[in-house]
């Protein structure tokens, strides 16, 4: 799991806060303190709740484009801030890696790319080109 | 988990509107890139800015790029030992010709009780019992 964490210089110390979390926040007197601390902090949040995935837009709806919840709050507007850095917080649920930053804004990245499609067809000529065959049946060279 | 087929991820950024209706019914940690699906993207893109003209050179190096990133973006799963056991197994008793690359994914589903997501999926119908093979493409959601 990555997240972005708002980290500001001030009075020579340094403030950190979790994008979208303004209520995990900590500070310290060196850059890499602050950020091993907000990291157990944000361990600790995530330990004992649960990320609940609230879908506000409804696929399909004529008046609301498809544009989930990650992609309009997500990190493309985050991502400009100056400062910002990512904390590798490595967290096992259940076996579930818990994703704040999700691919939704690749979707349809290559949506006008005329490249695509053409590499897609050489992938799959390459792998139809690797054949395994029944053993009885070999092919002859 | 959903192990996407490397052309899933095209439609993906494609914007395929069944596949996003299939993606929006699902958690994102639930849906995993296997690593030859990985492997085939970064080889497909890599290849294009390699053998780029001076014209596309700048292009075919920033999908690369953006590749990686919407790669990067994905939980990613690594083939493992007990993977290569039963990939092992899958080759040693092939009934009819089969793609290398299928062959490693469905492994891998078989090894971590996962399901496969492919258009292809006659390539994979006697790899892997139905219940571990869908088409999220031609099949839209319920």
């Amino acid at each position: 799991m990555t997240c972005n964490v708002i980290l500001t210089p001030q009075n020579g110390r340094f403030l950190a806060y979790i994008a979208g979390l303004p209520d995990c926040k900590a500070q310290a007197d060196s850059r890499d303190k602050v950020l091993a601390l907000i990291q157990a902090r944000l361990k600790e949040i995530i330990k004992r709740s649960e990320i609940v995935k609230l879908r506000i837009s409804h696929f399909g709806q004529k008046s609301e484009k498809l544009e989930p919840t990650e992609k309009r709050n997500g990190p493309a507007k985050i991502a400009k801030l100056p400062n910002l850095v990512r904390v590798d917080a490595p967290i096992a649920a259940d076996d579930k890696t818990v994703h704040l930053e999700t691919p939704w804004e690749y979707a349809g990245i290559f949506k006008n790319d005329p490249t695509l499609w053409p590499m897609m067809e050489e992938i799959e000529r390459q792998r139809d080109r690797q054949i395994v065959y029944p053993k009885k049946k070999k092919r002859k060279k | 988990m959903y192990l996407w087929d490397t052309h899933i991820v095209a439609h993906f950024t494609d914007n395929h509107p069944i596949l996003l209706r299939h993606v929006e019914n699902v958690e994102w940690h639930e849906i995993a890139l296997p690593s030859p699906t990985v492997a085939e993207l970064v080889r497909g893109r890599g290849e294009f800015a390699l053998k780029a003209t001076p014209e596309r050179v700048v292009e075919a190096h920033q999908l690369l790029w953006q590749t990686q990133q919407l790669i990067a973006r994905f939980r990613q799963l690594l083939i493992d030992d007990e993977s290569a056991k039963v990939f092992k197994k899958l080759l040693s008793r092939v009934q009819s010709k089969k793609r290398y690359a299928d062959m490693m994914i469905a492994a891998m589903a078989l090894a971590g009780n996962h399901v496969v997501v492919t258009r292809n999926t006659k390539h994979f119908t006697d790899l892997l019992p139905p219940g571990q093979l869908v088409n999220w493409i031609d099949t839209p959601p319920r």
